[in-house]
């Protein structure tokens, strides 16, 4: 038998909320069991991927918040197939695949459909 | 069928557990059989025993806790999203030399009905189970 | 004035359509049913679903909760038993 197919969706901005930091952790985890695994970013879920995000702060008395993010160029290394990013979630935002952190693929809403239909488990964050 | 039910909304301030719990309690009417509720994100507060709606307010730890002794249910929470929320038992309070200094008191805050898992119990329980239905 | 929610609205309803085939059941539930509320857009989205056999449910007691009557007849109300045989129905569940 194949290995099954997980798809972790990623739909929130990062560091207003702990969705990201949760969903790599779940993301590790499943690839740590020989899964297939890929993630789909969506909505402000792109913005996870921005690159030159900068940590330090302007107060330096304060400890700085973590850049968990990193994380997603090391996906691969954990074995995770592909980081896909929905096309129009990040044309609406002025974002380009240059402007991204880690290569990714690029998908239209049909895309999507196909990936969807053809995963075994669907986790949404 | 067997399901694996997978819960990420927070205590009191959504209706996740509301919901999570009619449908636990119909797919057990029904005949099916649940391997696990797994709370995960902010749903691992709804595992907190020192949770105290009002009188007249939907009690969700104390549900879970019935629902899990009436059909035997595994109730699981996230160790790592527990223990960033402070939902700890109180071998975790110990263990992380928290005890009388911490908000939770040596007692911890986790409900002994909930067990604490990491993630892999989460993949594992959907690998084995035929749905996960996620409430979030 | 503070403003620390994003600019970016997200499309919750006709999204999951977009990802949806025929065969598929999208379950309004909780707030989800407040798109009954909708005379403008819930028209065509019905129509959209129509177009591609996606069926319509709301769940019933988070209609009754909320005040919200059903006019549409495409969409049937389900209780909790229902959502249940969904589940089993369908190959897999996905919470948007």
């Amino acid at each position: 038998m194949s290995a099954q197919k997980y798809l972790y969706v990623i739909t929130k901005a990062p560091y207003s909320n702990a969705t990201g930091i949760e969903a790599l952790d779940a993301i590790l985890i499943g690839a740590s069991f020989e899964l297939d695994v890929s993630v789909l970013f969506l909505h402000d879920g792109v913005f996870q991927l921005k690159a030159n995000q900068n940590c330090a702060l302007s107060d330096s008395s304060l400890p700085a918040i973590k850049q968990f993010t990193k994380t997603y160029k090391a996906l691969e290394d954990f074995g995770v197939d592909e980081l896909y990013v929905q096309e129009q979630s990040l044309a609406a935002r002025g974002l380009g695949e240059s402007d991204l952190l880690a290569p990714v693929k690029l998908v239209n809403n049909q895309s999507i459909k196909a990936l969807i239909a053809e995963q075994d488990q669907v986790f949404t964050f | 069928m067997n399901f694996n039910i997978l819960v990420t909304g927070a205590l009191y301030s959504s209706q996740s557990a509301y919901s999570a719990l009619r449908f636990c309690r119909a797919a057990a009417a029904a005949g099916h059989s649940i391997s696990q509720v797994f709370f995960y994100q902010d749903g691992v507060t709804q595992a907190n025993q020192y949770s105290l709606p009002l009188d007249d307010e939907f009690d969700a730890v104390s549900s879970w806790v019935e629902f899990s002794e009436q059909t035997s249910t595994p109730l699981v929470v996230c160790v790592s999203a527990g223990e960033r929320r402070g939902l700890m038992s109180e071998e975790q309070v110990l263990e992380n030399h928290l005890g009388a200094h911490s908000a939770v008191g040596s007692n911890g805050s986790l409900h002994s009905r909930f067990t604490v898992a990491g993630l892999g119990a989460l993949h594992q329980a959907s690998l084995e189970s035929e749905r996960m239905v996620t409430f979030k | 004035m503070v403003i620390s929610r994003s600019w970016h609205d997200q499309v919750a309803l006709f999204e999951p359509l977009c990802f949806a085939g025929a065969g598929d059941t999208i379950l309004l539930l909780e707030d989800g049913v407040l798109a009954l509320q909708s005379p403008i857009t819930l028209a065509s989205f019905l129509a959209k679903c129509e177009a591609s056999q996606v069926s319509v449910v709301a769940m019933l007691d988070d209609c009754r909760l909320r005040g919200i009557d059903n006019k549409y007849p495409q969409i049937d109300l389900v209780e909790y038993s229902a959502y249940v045989d969904l589940v089993v129905a369908h190959d897999k569940q996905i919470a948007w």
